[in-house]
Formats: structure tokens, C-alpha cells, sequence
């Protein structure tokens, strides 16, 4: 096996939410509306795509998790079944923290997380990604006190995913209510030994950040990434803080592949090398509307561009 | 008889390209349009519980999501008008979709029902504004996930059975200050299946409440379908109609996965409204006869192609009335 620093793995929502394990008879789903869906309803297919185009991690969202157990009866069953088709780690969740600017929703948050982390080890994973609190319309800005709410949820978490040997990560959305005022601040707040950070190199360009000065500065909390490209730098207050920001009401999209908007990831894997990072990259593409397409563009991307700088 | 196209004929829950898309608010722009140009005047809109995540989503799947996107009912009614819909005739409920809350809100069964009401009684306030009729509620949570809450205890089973009943009752007297109409439908998969629906039916207030039958969902419960419509079509307020092929040969009912068989040679439930077996000439005779003017909801459910899922709806029903004025004239 090729000795690597960095592997790569793909967070799976991009397919939306997969419903069953396994779709044996092509003419149920193809008489009578001949069309493609026979391909995309299944972990079986899905993790076949992945594993094809050689990624060998995934990521899920907590969304998906009662769905997975329906299917599977266990997350340690999903993960038999991944490892069968070639997928040899499930690494990360994504989670969120809605309302944790707000001390009284703590106990519900760390309920809700504990079910979380139990998935998450279950299948063996290693990181849990949060979202650290709900969207800024309706929410943000926040104040000293909720900032620290928001940290301190964190922190609790932290030690939770500590405790079943996992970590946390800070994911921080360009709608989330920590957002381009407070984001650096935040981070400080939280707890290194528990707390780290999962740079996603499109939500904290679109907030205006540059990611290369971003994780040059913090590349001891840098331990994850979710890497994704987008053509929408530094957007302006009034698009990240509207309703639903994240789905734009025309169809902007905001979110591409490595490569198919301006951020410098040349830039970032020479500071991956310089810094020596190791680990799992994780790849997210929410929002492509065909993610066969942008799946295959993604790897050539890694084994043309970035392999040659650091892998 | 009023034709109200469900917008159930869309899975936000589903995978595929562009399925990540479908909580977009273009999409449901789109979407709308489309079953405006297939010349439908009325909806039916099925929600889930309002919590934070789901309430930023574009799709108008919850009472907060159309609040975020159109400022409250009222403003998404006009916004249907601009398309050339007239109302939501029917917002439809589950209790499934209430137990699936759980999980993020992390509350506990004991408050499941009172939770319910709330969810119910927001709905019908938002139908008020929408110039709907009718709430359509689910009364149970599938069968698997009951056993796996209450291990399988049957006495505990029947208590929330009955306390379903009972939290019916509230909802219909709700429903009847709000002036608009509780109709219970059945699923396969829930307690009120099949064989169980009488008894169910016998435990609520017929001033208030009313049953929607579903012929798919009694046919997939190993009920004669037609027997059912001959006998509720009186007191219906509204019925849906589902199609399907799909033979419940190893009791998916009874799992956690009720609706995405995991299991066995059929695992496909949901078939484009005639594209399936049930016989809806029968049941559109059935319903004249009784003198039935209430919405039929055409449910397509979880369509695999939704452009033409739409398209066929519109056909199903101009066949199924021109059928029935052939058969008139003959």
C-alpha cells in the first residue's frame, strides 16, 4: 500500500438521504419509468461509487443516522458493509449545536450528541464535525454571554467525544450565527485540548476569511478539513445573514469542486507540507447537482494538482 | 369531487442528483409552476414538526419554513395565487413524522401526544390563512418503532393506542373552532392498519373526526380496499388516493424501515397514480354514488421522475372522469 501522510475522505451528502442498503431488481425501479433511478437509492451503489473513484473514507451526517440504523440494524453493521465494498474508514459525522447560545438548551444539545457520539463510535469513526450553533437569521449576532455558551457547549462535547476516543471539530458555516466578527474569537474560546477545527475552505472564504492566513495561524487547531471550492469570496453581510442563507432563493451555487472556483489550494497543501499535517482530508460537495460528475473531477483533482505538491 | 394534488409526490428524503437540492426554494418554484401547468387548483402539502434545522429549508415543509421564506400563510397563499394556484386544501400530518423529531428535539415520549396537539393545532391555524378545508392527520408512529420503544409490551401498546384516540378527539374539536375538517387516514405500517381501522374508528368522535381512506395503504395491509370505500364514503371529508403493486410478503410492517423494504424481491412501495393496480375506476364510482364532494388527494408519493410524475396525475384524473362520463352516457 502507497505510504501517504493524507487520505482522503468524502462526506456522502451530496446524495441527499440514502433510504436503503441494498436495491437488487433493476426493472422494479426501471419498467414503466425508464429512467436512473435504480442507481442512486442504495449504500450498496453509493459506496461502490466512492470506493471506484478511490476514496477510501467517508463521512455521514447525523441526519442520516436513524435512517442507517433502519437499514443496517447497527452502525457497526454500516460499517461491515462499507469495509465489504472498500471503503476502509467511516471518519467523521457532521452534527449541529441549534440553540447553544442559550445555556437551558445545554441538556437537550449534549442528549442529542450523546446519541452522536455513540453512532460515531460505533462505526469506529474519528471525528465528530459540529456546526457550533443554528443559523444567524433569527440568531446572530450574539453577545458575550451567548459566545461563551456556544463555547463552553463545545468544550462539553468535547470532553464527550474524549471520553468514547473521538474529537470534536468546529465547522463553521458562512450562515452560522458565529460568524466573520467572531470567528477567530470564538475559536480562542474553546478549549485546545478538547476542541479542534475543521477548516472548510469555502464557508470561511464566502465569510471572508483567507484560508491560507487562516490556517497558517491556527494549523495546531487544524486538524480536519472539509475541502471545497467556491466562486463567491467574501460575501457580503446581508447574503449570509438572510433567511436560509445557505440555499440561495435563484439557484446560486455556492458550493465546487476542488478547482471549479478561485480558492488557492495549491497555496494550502504547500502549508499542509510545510506544517507536516497527516491525517484524513475530507472532501464535502453539498449543493453539485450531479455528484457522479463532480466525485470523478475531484479525484483527478487530488492525483493531477495536489498529490504532486503533498500527499 | 375536488382533484388536490399532493405535494407528497416529491421525497426531500431521498438520494440521487439533485436531491440535496430539493430543500432549495427554486426548486419548489419550480415545482409549483409545474402543477399549476398541469391545471391544479388546490394542494395538498404534507409537514413535518417545526424545528430550527428544518425551518431554513426552501421547501414548504413546515409552518416555520414558510414563515422564514414567505413572512406567514397568508403571504405563501398569495404567492400560490401568483402561480396560478388557488389554495393548500390539505395540510397533511403524521405521527411518524413527529416521532422522527425525537431525535433532534430529544423530548420524551411521555410528552409525544401533548407535542402532537401543538404541531396539529399550528397546522390547522396555518391552513385557516391557506383557504384549506381540511387537516390530515396520521394518528400513530409505525408499528417498529413502537415495539422497539415500548419492547414490545402490548399492554403499553394499547395505551398509546388509546391515548392516540383520545388525542384525535382534541385535535377534531380543534379542528371544528378552526372550521375546518379532521380526517384520520391509514397507513400500512401504522397501528390504524388494515383490520385494526373499525376498532380505531370506534374509540373516536365521529362529530369530529372523519376517515380518509387509502386504498394502497389497505390493500397493502391485506384489506379489501373497495369493501373499505363503500362503507366510509358517507362520512368521508376526504380520501387519498395512493397506488401501488407492492405485496407485503415478509411484514415490513412490522420493522423500522415500513416504507424502504430492506428485504426480499419487492422493495419498491409507491407507484405514479396508474401506474400501479388499484382500481380507481371502481372507487371513483363508489364515491359519486355517496355523493362525495370532498378533495380526493392524488398522492403520487415519492415519485421517481416528478416533472412526469405531475403530468401523469393530470391524466390519471381527466381518464378517470372521462371514464366515468362514458360509463354515465352508456
Amino acid at each position: 500500500m502507497e505510504n501517504r501522510n493524507i487520505n482522503y475522505t468524502y462526506m456522502t451528502n451530496l446524495w441527499g438521504n440514502i433510504n436503503y442498503k441494498q436495491i437488487n431488481n433493476f426493472n422494479e425501479w426501471y419498467m414503466g419509468d425508464f429512467g436512473s433511478a435504480y442507481y442512486y437509492q442504495d449504500w450498496d451503489k453509493i459506496l461502490r461509487y466512492f470506493a471506484g473513484a478511490g476514496f477510501k473514507g467517508i463521512e455521514i451526517m447525523v441526519f442520516s443516522v436513524p435512517s442507517i440504523q433502519n437499514a443496517f440494524g447497527s452502525m457497526k453493521n454500516f460499517k461491515e458493509f462499507a469495509q465489504e465494498r472498500g471503503i476502509e474508514r467511516i471518519t467523521g459525522m457532521f452534527s449541529h449545536h441549534v440553540g447553544s447560545q442559550d445555556k437551558r438548551n445545554h441538556p437537550g444539545i449534549f442528549a442529542y450528541e450523546q446519541q452522536a457520539i455513540d453512532a460515531l463510535a460505533e462505526c469506529d469513526g474519528i471525528n465528530l464535525i459540529v456546526q457550533p450553533a443554528g443559523q444567524y437569521y433569527g440568531t446572530g449576532p450574539l453577545d458575550e454571554e451567548g459566545l461563551k455558551n456556544v463555547a463552553e457547549c463545545m468544550n462539553t462535547v468535547g470532553r464527550m467525544c474524549a471520553e468514547k476516543g473521538l474529537a470534536v471539530s468546529i465547522h463553521n458555516e458562512f450562515w452560522c450565527a458565529v460568524n466573520k466578527y467572531d470567528h477567530e474569537k470564538f475559536l480562542e474560546m474553546t478549549d485546545p485540548k478538547y476542541v479542534f477545527y475543521c477548516l472548510d475552505t469555502a464557508q470561511v472564504a464566502i465569510m471572508g476569511k483567507d484560508i491560507l492566513h487562516f490556517y497558517d495561524t491556527y494549523h495546531d487547531r487544524v486538524q480536519y478539513f472539509h475541502i471545497k471550492d467556491t466562486t463567491y469570496i467574501n460575501a457580503p453581510d446581508e447574503k449570509r445573514f438572510g433567511a436560509g442563507a445557505e440555499f440561495d432563493e435563484q439557484g446560486a451555487r455556492w458550493f465546487w469542486e476542488p478547482g471549479g472556483g478561485l480558492l488557492d489550494f495549491k497555496g494550502l497543501w504547500e502549508l499542509m507540507k510545510k506544517y507536516n499535517h497527516k491525517g484524513w482530508i475530507g472532501i464535502e460537495s453539498d449543493g453539485t447537482p450531479d455528484p457522479l460528475s463532480t466525485i470523478l473531477l475531484t479525484k483527478n483533482y487530488i492525483d493531477t494538482v495536489l498529490d504532486p505538491i503533498y500527499k | 369531487m375536488k382533484a388536490v394534488a399532493s405535494f407528497g409526490i416529491v421525497n426531500a428524503d431521498t438520494s440521487g442528483p439533485g436531491a440535496f437540492l430539493r430543500a432549495a426554494k427554486w426548486y419548489w418554484d419550480e415545482v409549483t409552476d409545474m402543477f399549476a401547468a398541469a391545471g391544479f387548483s388546490s394542494i395538498m402539502i404534507p409537514m413535518v414538526p417545526n424545528t430550527e434545522n428544518v425551518s431554513r429549508n426552501g421547501a414548504p415543509i413546515c409552518t416555520a419554513s414558510i414563515r422564514t421564506r414567505f413572512g406567514s400563510p397568508e403571504g405563501y397563499r398569495s404567492y400560490l395565487k401568483d402561480k396560478g394556484l388557488e389554495n393548500v386544501e390539505v395540510i397533511g400530518i403524521s405521527a411518524q413524522s413527529q416521532f422522527n423529531s425525537l431525535f433532534e428535539t430529544g423530548l420524551p415520549m411521555e410528552q409525544f401526544f401533548d407535542a402532537f396537539y401543538d404541531h396539529a393545532q399550528d397546522s390547522a391555524e396555518a391552513l385557516v390563512q391557506l383557504g384549506g378545508s381540511t387537516l390530515l392527520v396520521s394518528p400513530t408512529p409505525g408499528i417498529g418503532f413502537l415495539n422497539q420503544v415500548f419492547a414490545g409490551n402490548a399492554g403499553k401498546t394499547e395505551q398509546f393506542l388509546a391515548d392516540a384516540a383520545e388525542c384525535m378527539n382534541r385535535i377534531g374539536v380543534m379542528c371544528q373552532k378552526n372550521g375546518v375538517n379532521l380526517a384520520i387516514r391509514n397507513e400500512y405500517w401504522t397501528l390504524m392498519r388494515g383490520g385494526a381501522i373499525d376498532a380505531f374508528l370506534s374509540h373516536v368522535d365521529p362529530k369530529v373526526v372523519s376517515f380518509a381512506p387509502d386504498p394502497a395503504h389497505l390493500h397493502i395491509a391485506g384489506a379489501d380496499y373497495v369493501t373499505y370505500f363503500e362503507k366510509y364514503a358517507g362520512q368521508a371529508k376526504a380520501v387519498c388516493f395512493t397506488d401501488t403493486k407492492f405485496v407485503d410478503e415478509l411484514e415490513v410492517y412490522k420493522t423500522i424501515s415500513p416504507e424502504f423494504p430492506q428485504d426480499g424481491r419487492l422493495q419498491r412501495v409507491y407507484y405514479d397514480l396508474g401506474y400501479g393496480e388499484m382500481d380507481f375506476g371502481r372507487l371513483y364510482g363508489i364515491l359519486k354514488k355517496a355523493d362525495f364532494d370532498g378533495p380526493v388527494i392524488l398522492d403520487s408519493k415519492y415519485s421517481l421522475d416528478i416533472p412526469k410524475g405531475i403530468l401523469r396525475m393530470r391524466t390519471f384524473w381527466n381518464n378517470l372522469e372521462k371514464s366515468f362520463a362514458a360509463g354515465e352516457v352508456k
